[in-house]
């Protein structure tokens, strides 16, 4: 005969054989694992335990001895390991990113004040094209354009260049976090 | 004879739409989702469906109700919120877009 394990899963009494108890929290804790960091976890697991006490259950309604290691093996096979998405993991990981993307100045590709450089990772151009754009602007106007860039010298915010971590000696610009990689500049020092 | 296990790819990324279509059809909870992929080639598992259902609810695509079960603890029946809608109704655009694109791109000039 094996050991008993009686344990309390959402508010109901089961009987478990002893490695059947060990599957089941085997299961259990590589579900919180899996989901650490997940904004979802707790509600994630209480969702598995609910699922999983409503079919210890019906066993207990149909076999009068005991839930044996077989049982909780066939459960934990229809319920399935936890998945979660690799996007799912690396948002969960990452600090919430703003959703706007946002015109910021880049200093380390400035000709003037990092202007034209900023518009062209906002715009997804070549900041080339973009100082083209200016110049001409600035000529069909008369130089009345270049007031604009002096506007935007003193309005947007310059980019806060990325922290590298200890080691790391690449230097990069963070235009916006979460803002899609292509349009990001390359890195000055890589 | 197509072999399914290449595209398990664009099977993952396609589940979420195809959970918010089941459940817009009426409210349902998991074991009825389940039973619904069952036989299709979204068959999947509550080990990756409660995960996709609790970043669904987050994201407000989704709200559950609470309703009693004789079989033991309370069950969450999932329904479809006026933004889960929109979603998909801008999912299913985007879904004829691109299928209309490949063929396009398929196409002699």
């Amino acid at each position: 005969m094996k050991q008993l394990v009686k344990i309390s899963l959402c508010n109901m009494v089961f009987e478990l054989e002893q490695d059947g108890f060990a599957a089941l929290s085997a299961y259990l804790d590589q579900a919180k694992s899996r989901l650490q960091g997940s904004p979802d976890r707790q509600e994630v697991v209480a969702d598995l335990e609910r699922s999983i006490a409503e079919k210890l259950a019906r066993i207990t309604a149909s076999q009068s001895s005991p839930i044996s290691r077989e049982n909780v093996v066939s459960i934990l096979t229809e319920v399935g390991a936890v998945e979660v998405g690799e996007i799912e993991r690396l948002v969960a990981s990452a600090e919430p990113a703003p959703k706007q993307r946002q015109l910021y100045r880049i200093k380390e590709q400035q000709q003037i004040a990092g202007v034209c450089a900023g518009l062209a990772v906002y715009s997804d151009l070549d900041v080339n094209v973009v100082r083209c754009i200016f110049l001409a602007l600035t000529g069909v106007t008369g130089g009345l354009f270049a007031l604009v860039y002096i506007a935007m010298m003193f309005i947007v915010p310059v980019a806060v260049p990325l922290k590298s971590a200890p080691g790391q000696t690449r230097k990069s610009t963070v235009v916006s976090p979460g803002f899609p990689a292509m349009g990001a500049p390359p890195p000055v020092n890589a | 004879m197509i072999d399914a296990n290449k595209y398990s790819f664009v099977r993952k990324g396609l589940l979420e739409f195809v959970v918010l279509q089941t459940v817009s059809v009426k409210m349902v909870y998991v074991a009825e989702i389940l039973d619904h992929l069952r036989n299709t080639e979204f068959a999947t598992q509550e080990g990756t469906l409660y995960p996709l259902l609790s970043k669904l609810c987050r994201e407000g695509m989704l709200a559950y109700e609470w309703h009693e079960s004789d079989a033991g603890p309370p069950r969450k029946y999932y329904k479809l919120t006026a933004a889960g809608r929109k979603h998909l109704a801008e999912f299913r655009e985007y879904w004829i877009e691109l299928t209309e694109l490949i063929e396009r791109l398929g196409k002699p000039k």
